[in-house]
């Protein structure tokens, strides 16, 4: 172990003198100062939260994506270059335990400076932002139908399975469409865990009400009262949103989630440098990083709701299935709405990103190196 | 123990081009055996093959052809490694770590590890230990060498690979490179040394072998090689003239008229070199 731990330090310290490495922990502290103050928000402490939350941090991942894959391909690449490798492949350290020692290395280095930017972000998420970004949880109404459809005296009842606790401050979240304008609205009752009120509805417009200590089952019976009929598609109806953690152990946990995704470039960068030679190895790598930045545009091909043949919607999904390990587990945009990134993500996203396909990147990876001839210098 | 420590036979290695065609063959069929305790000088013109060949008992190079053995084992097993030092013909160090910490990197590479004291010692062995705090790019190419030199040792190896250690030396240097190798033989190593300084293979080599095109054109003992057979030198204090034409009349009387002659022996350039510094290092003036 010390061998392979030698080698992660030795990484480490390599990668530090990379210029590249350097440039680019400049631009991360560079964006941490400058882009928050650059970039507008809509005024409110919780907008200026999510606008931190977007930009700075996401653009630091980004940039830390291009870091870990240059340097995990460059690592091996560099090695042949300048002969290290006629040293370090005479002294008994597996090929495997090289590979392990240099991701190590790599992952540390996009690791360290992940966690200076989270912290640098974290610094000025204002306190008052915290309260409404922390990890809240959503739940959408058992038995629903396509639509609901209510007219004046009649009622729908909504019952919300596995909600939380008794007492828990609980948000329902509803919109209503209706066929004409009605400037005042449409007045409801409303029964929800116990309590009752009436409340104004306005067309077209996504309400939120903050039920203080909802007792008993979640069930929600609406009671329109007009004037005229009101109508909730299925993406309208109600839900109910509960806090079920802190900011900060949300925001812990969507780091962690980042981290992981650095594990698995890292491994990607090395793994084509270990049979590439560098620049072939991180066009590749950056080939894919940038197949993985183009998932919202794949999606619809992929899911046939954009007008392409069958060959590029084939391909969307093969280009989604390939980047799968990067956006499936993008927390950035849920932690900036305040959704809970949950340990029980964590989990998953830590045996299947982190176990499988990072082990299988890994695994290929040591074997093609283990398969190169290092006193070839990069001929033949 | 075993006291073969490198067998290789029939070894090959041919090289292919970017379309698998065979382009070069470096090492054609060679035969290769070196025993415990034994100094052995790979020879050879540029491109015969020497570095080839040595890549390959490293393990650096996987043989087209042929079997090799070292300590028993293949040559990329690790176990056989553990027991093997290296110094390649080039620095190939890390120029930001200092000398200490290139050679406590590499004591770290090895399962058995190295005593603490080991480092201390290697860098006083190789005269490094004023400069252990300096990053190794500062070092001048002599400094280089002799840092990778130590580096080759931190595992006390039973089989010490060689490649042109007094490249880039001083005089001074090169007299302490032969005196660790005198040194390690004395201790029962194995040393394989490629070098195109001939008269420093001389110098510590007790068996050579002669590479050309791949191929093993010569080799043996270099008591048995280098011998002149029907020749015998005599060795005696300086003498006046006279005495020296008597003495050349009484020779020729016993063997006969012939190649006799009587001349006064030069010392070497380095010889003379190695005193100058010594005298000067120690406040005295030229001889």
């Amino acid at each position: 172990m010390s061998g392979i731990f030698a080698i992660a330090g030795l990484t480490w310290r390599t990668a530090l003198r990379v210029r590249l490495a350097q440039l680019l922990a400049g631009l991360v502290v560079i964006i941490l100062l400058a882009l928050p103050a650059a970039v507008r928000d809509d005024g409110t402490v919780v907008g200026h939260a999510q606008v931190l939350l977007l930009y700075p941090l996401g653009l630091c991942h980004a940039l830390l994506c291009l870091a870990v894959v240059w340097l995990g391909a460059d690592s091996f690449g560099r090695d042949m270059r300048d002969g290290h490798v006629h040293l370090l492949a005479t002294k008994p350290i597996s090929p495997a335990a090289l590979w392990l020692g240099k991701w190590l290395g790599v992952t540390a280095v996009g690791g360290s400076l992940l966690a200076l930017a989270a912290l640098g972000v974290l610094a000025r998420v204002p306190d008052g932002a915290r309260e409404a970004l922390a990890g809240h949880v959503e739940r959408t109404g058992a038995g629903v139908t396509d639509i609901v459809r209510l007219r004046p005296g009649e009622s729908f009842t909504w019952t919300f399975e596995h909600g939380p606790s008794p007492g828990t401050p609980v948000e329902v979240r509803l919109c209503v469409r209706t066929p004409a304008d009605v400037p005042g609205g449409l007045r409801a009752d409303v029964v929800f865990g116990g309590q009752s009120g009436v409340v104004t509805l306005l067309p077209g417009r996504r309400q939120v009400f903050d039920w203080k200590e909802p007792q008993g089952p979640l069930s929600l019976r609406l009671t329109s009262h007009g004037p005229g009929e009101l109508a909730m598609p299925l993406r309208d109806q109600p839900t109910v949103r509960w806090r079920v953690g802190s900011f900060a152990g949300n925001y812990l946990r969507a780091v962690v989630l980042l981290a992981l995704q650095l594990a698995f470039l890292a491994a990607l960068g090395l793994a084509a440098g270990s049979a590439l030679s560098f620049p072939v190895a991180v066009f590749a790598s950056v080939a894919y990083l940038v197949a993985a930045l183009h998932a919202p545009f794949l999606r619809p091909m992929a899911a046939g709701t954009a007008p392409v043949d069958q060959v590029m919607a084939a391909l969307s999904r093969f280009g989604l299935a390939l980047t799968d390990a990067l956006h499936r587990w993008w927390p950035l945009g849920r932690l900036a709405a305040g959704d809970l990134v949950g340990w029980d993500e964590i989990g998953r996203a830590v045996w299947r990103l982190g176990v499988i396909e990072t082990g299988v990147v890994m695994a290929v990876g040591m074997a093609l190196w283990s398969a190169r001839e290092p006193g070839l210098g990069g001929r033949e | 123990m075993s006291d073969l420590v490198v067998r290789a036979e029939g070894l090959t290695r041919v090289f292919h081009d970017f379309w698998g065609r065979p382009r070069v063959t470096a090492v054609a069929g060679l035969n290769l055996s070196l025993q415990r305790g034994e100094v052995v000088g790979l020879l050879g013109p540029n491109g015969a093959g020497k570095s080839t060949t040595v890549k390959l008992l490293l393990g650096l190079l996987r043989p087209t052809a042929g079997s090799i053995e070292v300590l028993g084992r293949p040559p990329r097993d690790v176990a056989a490694k553990e027991r093997v030092g290296y110094l390649p013909e080039e620095s190939y160090l890390w120029p930001f770590l200092t000398g200490a910490e290139t050679l406590a990197f590499f004591a770290r590479l090895f399962d058995r590890g190295a005593p603490p004291e080991r480092v201390p010692y290697l860098l006083e062995t190789v005269g490094l230990s004023g400069a252990a705090d300096r990053p190794v790019g500062e070092y001048s190419k002599g400094m280089q060498r002799r840092v990778g030199l130590a580096q080759a040792l931190i595992n006390d190896p039973d089989l010490v690979i060689l490649d042109e250690p007094t490249s880039g030396l001083d005089p001074l240097g090169r007299r302490d490179v032969k005196a660790i190798i005198a040194e390690l033989a004395a201790r029962g190593k194995t040393v394989l040394l490629c070098s195109h300084l001939l008269a420093e293979v001389e110098d510590v080599c007790h068996r050579v072998v002669i590479l050309v095109d791949g191929r093993a054109v010569a080799g043996g003992a270099l008591g048995e090689l280098l011998a002149e057979p029907g020749r015998a030198r005599l060795d005696l204090p300086a003498v006046d003239e006279p005495t020296a034409v008597r003495l050349l009349n009484t020779v020729r009387e016993v063997v006969g008229e012939g190649d006799v002659h009587l001349e006064t022996p030069q010392r070497s350039l380095q010889s003379y070199f190695l005193e100058v510094i010594a005298r000067a290092r120690s406040g005295g003036g030229a001889p």
